[in-house]
């Protein structure tokens, strides 16, 4: 809604804030300049706290090359319970622990994250240019919660009856840095069918995170994400499966997992950004199938796929059947027009009812 | 007062909802949602003017009028919301919806043994 009772720019009021998303990510620098100034103007009241920056390029990071050395940077802060962020400074790269469990956590979960894109995917850090990863912990108070805010991360400590700390798990850490992998990328605008791809793929990066530190092959990994911080009177296994979506958990104080794992149960609601954690469930699904079908390592061949088809994607606003094709058309590129790969990613999409 | 929040969204996409009289509150926290949760700060962090970021919370607060031909007032703020004092009563009063709600679940759970 426009608000008429501040100066505006006419476009502000013309054009909803994903359409002004749409075009800065996809626009020259002049286009760039003019939407950072709508946006600023709309969100005066941020950007007093916190400057959040605009995804600042719509291509596909650079590859660093093989053999490159890694440049790791990391700052963890700690905002003692209040939702100011950052906080306070506790780790920098190279300092030992302050002996505070989150903050490790949190920053040897950024180191593994970094990892994975560095060591498969030739990606230095989320915006490819060696950005540092930072991360706050101790956000607010029984924050059952984590989110990146276009500059950083931020931890709840969870209220110990839903949610434990949110650092305790590899897959949430992965899972929120891989949204600034999303950013740097060019981002996939947060609601609806697109919102659920940004989701997915967090979640996809998110878990091989999580098998990459443990050395996992797709057979032998579960496939949860936020497997360790649901609360111990929770009755359910994990924040999400993309093994099986909607069959997370079922618990009288949460309810059932709605994740959906098939087309034919899309979800057309206006809550949750037009339920980008639910229908998120769908192309979470084919990955997982994915996997299956190529076997070994997930990261390995999947995970290219799905890293391939992020990087050139160029369309904020992709369908859960223009994601899709490209991961089809990325499998025909990378391994051949009739390979295997191409074949049972094709198959593995038909499945949740996305024929390719 | 009487107010209804409706919580949806975040990382792990809970929905939290109930109905708050803070008369029923702590006198300290009925006194900060009075302070805090005004039209003025509710109205300057309206996600209604902002991008939704990856796993933010969205919080509708919808105030409910005192007599029957009044009108409710909503306002939706999300985790980027650049109040903190609202959000700190924002998850006092999460805190205490789910509290509530996992005591009633025991409850029920006691009488149906």
């Amino acid at each position: 809604m426009c608000d008429h009772t501040t100066p505006s720019h006419p476009m502000q009021c013309i054009l909803p804030p994903h359409m002004i998303e749409a075009v800065r990510m996809r626009g020259d620098a002049k286009m760039r300049k003019m939407c950072d100034a709508l946006h600023r103007e709309a969100h005066k009241a941020r950007i007093a706290r916190q400057e959040a920056s605009p995804p600042t390029a719509f291509q596909a990071a650079p590859r660093v090359s093989r053999g490159a050395i890694p440049m790791l940077r990391r700052e963890v802060y700690d905002a003692k319970k209040r939702a100011t962020l950052p906080g306070t400074l506790v780790r920098t790269e190279g300092e030992p622990s302050n002996g505070d469990q989150q903050a490790d956590e949190a920053y040897d979960g950024a180191g593994d994250t970094y990892n994975l894109y560095f060591e498969q995917y030739q990606r230095d850090s989320l915006d490819g240019q060696g950005l540092t990863m930072k991360s706050s912990v101790h956000v607010r108070r029984k924050f059952n919660n984590a989110f990146w805010n276009g500059e950083q991360m931020a931890y709840g400590d969870g209220d110990g009856r839903i949610f434990k700390p949110l650092t305790g798990s590899l897959s949430v850490i992965g899972h929120e840095l891989s949204h600034g992998v999303v950013q740097f990328s060019g981002g996939l605008v947060y609601q609806d069918q697109s919102g659920a791809l940004n989701e997915s793929f967090a979640d996809v990066f998110g878990v091989l995170t999580d098998q990459y530190k443990k050395g996992q092959s797709a057979a032998e990994a579960d496939w949860l994400i936020g497997a360790e911080i649901l609360g111990d009177d929770i009755n359910g296994e994990a924040l999400r499966s993309m093994k099986a979506p909607g069959a997370a958990y079922d618990d009288r104080l949460l309810g059932k997992d709605p994740q959906p794992f098939h087309m034919d149960d899309y979800l057309n609601t206006t809550r949750d950004n037009g339920g980008v954690h639910l229908n998120s469930g769908i192309p979470n699904h084919a990955f997982y199938l994915t996997a299956q079908y190529l076997g070994g390592k997930a990261w390995e061949k999947a995970g290219h796929i799905w890293y391939d088809t992020l990087q050139d994607v160029n369309n904020p606003h992709a369908t859960f059947a223009e994601w899709a094709d490209m991961t089809v058309a990325k499998a025909r590129k990378r391994f051949g027009a009739g390979s295997r790969e191409a074949i049972l990613t094709r198959r593995a999409w038909k499945l949740v009812g996305i024929n390719v | 007062m009487k107010l209804r929040l409706r919580s949806s969204g975040g990382l792990g996409a809970l929905d939290v909802e109930g109905e708050i009289d803070t008369a029923d509150l702590p006198e300290e926290l009925a006194r900060r949602i009075e302070e805090h949760l005004t039209a003025e700060n509710l109205s300057a962090t309206s996600v209604s003017r902002s991008l939704p970021m990856p796993d933010a919370r969205q919080y509708e607060l919808h105030f409910l009028p005192e007599d029957v031909d009044g009108e409710v007032a909503t306002h939706v703020v999300d985790d980027m919301c650049p109040v903190g004092e609202v959000l700190d009563v924002i998850d006092d009063l999460m805190a205490h919806l789910i509290e509530r709600k996992a005591t009633d679940l025991a409850q029920e759970e006691t009488e149906e043994d």
